[in-house]
């Protein structure tokens, strides 16, 4: 990649990290003093934040030749965007802004990790050239996105009862939340079997079996295995409310272990950072 | 009997299921951190002795192939299965149910049925169809009775069917993959461009015609490339192709994978200076002597060698420099093990070895899985489930005339609140709810 991309990534990536912190912020600010502009304004920058983002992924993708989603930086910042793409659509569609106080920071942490990580362009190995690449890991973006998402949704559902009267003004009430949710994560749940469906036709072609037990595949089927569970046992009034919320927050646990840490952790073919 | 009917009742419920998955996860996890298939000693070294001991005696060191691993999942086989059949009689009712006014009329509204109810006034004449319209109805029904008219209509009736559809593919995608590894053809064959091998399981033999590695300036590899000549030993029949990574080459019935590669290098062996034999050796393969118990490995291969403080290692994949690491055994047991230049001699008594014309050998991977295309068809069975279960909620909406009164009436099997807080918008949006 040359130097012009890389200069136009990074100016791009920072204006990104620094619209996030500052949304992030905000959003702190807002719920904190009961700022309503604040929020607002907030949201306003996660929205400018994302547009940066768009542009630094599309500027590597130039620079690269390829489509940036091979390695952990690559994965990781595209991780942040589907997170922000998500709660901009479910902002749109709830209109509820508060939920930017829970999901800002998840996409900053996210963000901040992608910083950490290295930045070089590398020359894909054979088994990364495949369009499968591209299904794969954009519908795990979306995917993984609607989860962090979720996760928000579900942190102001459990603070709900802690949050004093007056900012409960403008919140949708428990059962909405726990609504959203379950809508978000339905989304999530079925990107996600297109992620492992999608996976699996990869690995068959590129390493002649669709499934090996490989620790992401396996963690990638506990996840599919924990939001299948959240999905059953909110059919039961007693496990719908706090426990869906918490198995939402722990579902999405697994999506950050499954990213980070099987990749960092555990030997996996899918170690490509 | 009765215990019998509650455990009956206990092993199609969905709580059973949920005890399943919770299992499963929970194995699923503990496998994926525990490293698999290693030798026991490696798991009472690694980790406390009696942990150690643990692992082995439960069999986690082999998690996914353990006896108690499959029991499990055949137990959730059978509880899709049961579930299955079941539910089948009461979702097919459910799906060919009415769905005319007489479904409003015999509701039991004291036992609240999940159909709301409201008073409407429209704002003008086409608000009726404006409501319908809004919720994406396209076929309205209207039947008159009296005094009294019913407007219905229905949508995405099919979506009853989605969770069912879903298990089932569940379903076939486990007892797909599980009847795979049991009768999954799964083998190697690997040689160097030139070379010939029978796969008998398979019954083929196949040829290695050309191995191509290519490179990138920076000596990272582009692709690998493997043409081969596939011959059935049955008929005789030929088939030729390439095969290099994610694409693999297809003949009678089976696939070709380009799996790996290492270096190679013929040995030649001389006895009191006549050459006797020269065979090739592959990375890792060793050839012995049928005079005396004499044997020699090719250990190792540095095709462009330096040593630095580090050891041994390669600056190119180039032969720039070619060295092989030897290891030579006699009566099995480890003589000698040193680096030695292509082409220079390695003396033993009588004997003589040199390496010489080193190159790259092709792995190649036969895979023969018939039940591939099952697993791929519950694949798409449990997508189209989900989507149907979760996308295509089956929606009713009914509106009744009687002496300019109208009620509207509305019910969704799932996401009720939802669909009546929709409802409502509409109502309100073209006319007005009464209280």
């Amino acid at each position: 990649m040359s130097g012009f991309w890389i200069q136009c990534e990074n100016a791009l990536f920072y204006a990104t990290v620094i619209a996030y912190l500052l949304s992030t912020a905000g959003y702190f600010c807002s719920f904190a003093a009961k700022k309503e502009k604040a929020a607002r304004l907030a949201t306003a920058g996660m929205a400018l934040g994302f547009l940066f983002h768009t542009a630094a992924i599309f500027v590597r993708g130039l620079g690269a030749g390829r489509v940036p989603l091979t390695n952990q930086y690559e994965f990781a910042t595209a991780f942040a965007w589907g997170v922000t793409f998500c709660f901009l659509v479910s902002y749109r569609k709830f209109k509820v802004e508060v939920l930017g106080t829970f999901i800002a920071p998840i996409v900053f942490l996210i963000i901040g990790y992608a910083a950490m990580q290295s930045k070089e362009v590398r020359e894909l190995m054979p088994a990364l050239q495949s369009n499968w690449l591209v299904i794969h890991v954009s519908t795990a973006i979306v995917a993984y996105g609607s989860f962090g998402v979720s996760c928000g949704i579900s942190l102001l559902y459990l603070f709900y009862d802690r949050i004093d009267e007056e900012r409960r003004r403008g919140l949708p009430d428990k059962q909405k939340l726990d609504v959203m949710s379950y809508r978000v994560i339905t989304f999530g749940f079925l990107f996600l079997t297109i992620v492992m469906i999608t996976g699996a036709i990869w690995a068959q072609r590129a390493w002649g079996h669709y499934w090996t037990w490989d620790p992401k595949e396996t963690w990638s089927f506990v996840t599919w295995i924990i939001y299948a569970l959240y999905l059953h046992v909110r059919v039961n009034r007693r496990w719908s409310g706090k426990r869906a919320a918490a198995f939402a927050v722990i579902g999405f646990f697994c999506v950050i272990f499954t990213y980070v840490g099987v990749n960092t952790f555990i030997p996996s073919v899918h170690s490509y950072a | 009997m009765k215990a019998g009917k509650k455990l009956w009742n206990l092993f199609h419920s969905m709580k059973c299921a949920v005890f399943l998955l919770v299992i499963l996860a929970v194995v699923c996890t503990a496998g994926s951190l525990i490293p698999q298939n290693e030798v026991a000693a490696y798991y009472t070294t690694v980790y406390p002795e009696a942990v150690g001991h643990l692992i082995l005696f439960l069999g986690l060191d082999h998690m996914f192939t353990v006896w108690w691993f499959i029991l499990t999942a055949a137990l959730l086989c059978l509880n899709l299965l049961l579930c299955s059949i079941l539910r089948f009689p009461q979702l097919r009712k459910r799906y060919e149910e009415g769905y005319g006014p007489e479904l409003v009329r015999k509701q039991d509204w004291a036992a609240g049925t999940g159909v709301c109810r409201w008073e409407w006034k429209p704002k003008a004449e086409g608000s009726r169809e404006a409501v319908f319209t809004a919720g994406r109805f396209k076929k309205i029904q209207t039947e008159a009775e009296e005094t009294v008219v019913w407007h219905y209509a229905v949508k995405n009736r099919f979506g009853i069917w989605g969770s069912w559809i879903c298990h089932l593919g569940m379903l076939a995608v486990i007892v797909g993959f599980g009847l795979g590894q049991y009768f999954m053809l799964d083998t190697y064959v690997y040689g160097v461009a030139g070379q010939e091998k029978e796969v008998k399981e398979a019954g083929v033999s196949v040829r290695i015609d050309d191995f191509q590695v290519a490179l990138r300036e920076d000596y990272t590899v582009e692709q690998y490339r493997s043409e081969l000549t596939v011959k059935e030993l049955a008929s005789g029949e030929l088939r030729q192709g390439v095969t290099q990574v994610n694409s693999p080459m297809s003949a009678f019935g089976m696939d070709f994978f380009q799996n790996s590669t290492g270096w190679a290098a013929d040995v030649a062996i001389y006895k009191d200076g006549e050459r006797i034999e020269t065979a090739l050796l592959c990375q890792g393969e060793v050839i012995g002597l049928e005079e005396i118990p004499l044997s020699i490995q090719l250990t190792a291969f540095y095709p462009d060698y330096y040593v630095d403080g580090n050891g041994p290692g390669t600056r190119s994949p180039q032969p720039n420099n070619p060295v092989a690491v030897y290891s030579l055994y006699y009566r099995q047991e480890l003589l000698a093990m040193e680096a030695i230049g292509i082409g220079l001699p390695i003396d033993v008594d009588a004997y003589r070895f040199v390496f010489e014309n080193p190159r790259k050998y092709t792995l190649i991977q036969v895979v023969k899985d018939p039940t591939m295309w099952y697993v791929a068809a519950g694949g798409f069975l449990m997508l189209a489930g989900i989507f149907l279960a979760f996308f295509c909620r089956p929606e009713e909406l009914w509106m009744r005339e009687e002496k300019g009164q109208c009620e509207v009436f509305c019910r969704s099997l799932k996401g009720a609140d939802l669909f009546a807080d929709r409802v409502r918008g509409w109502l309100e949006e073209h006319g007005e709810c009464l209280p």
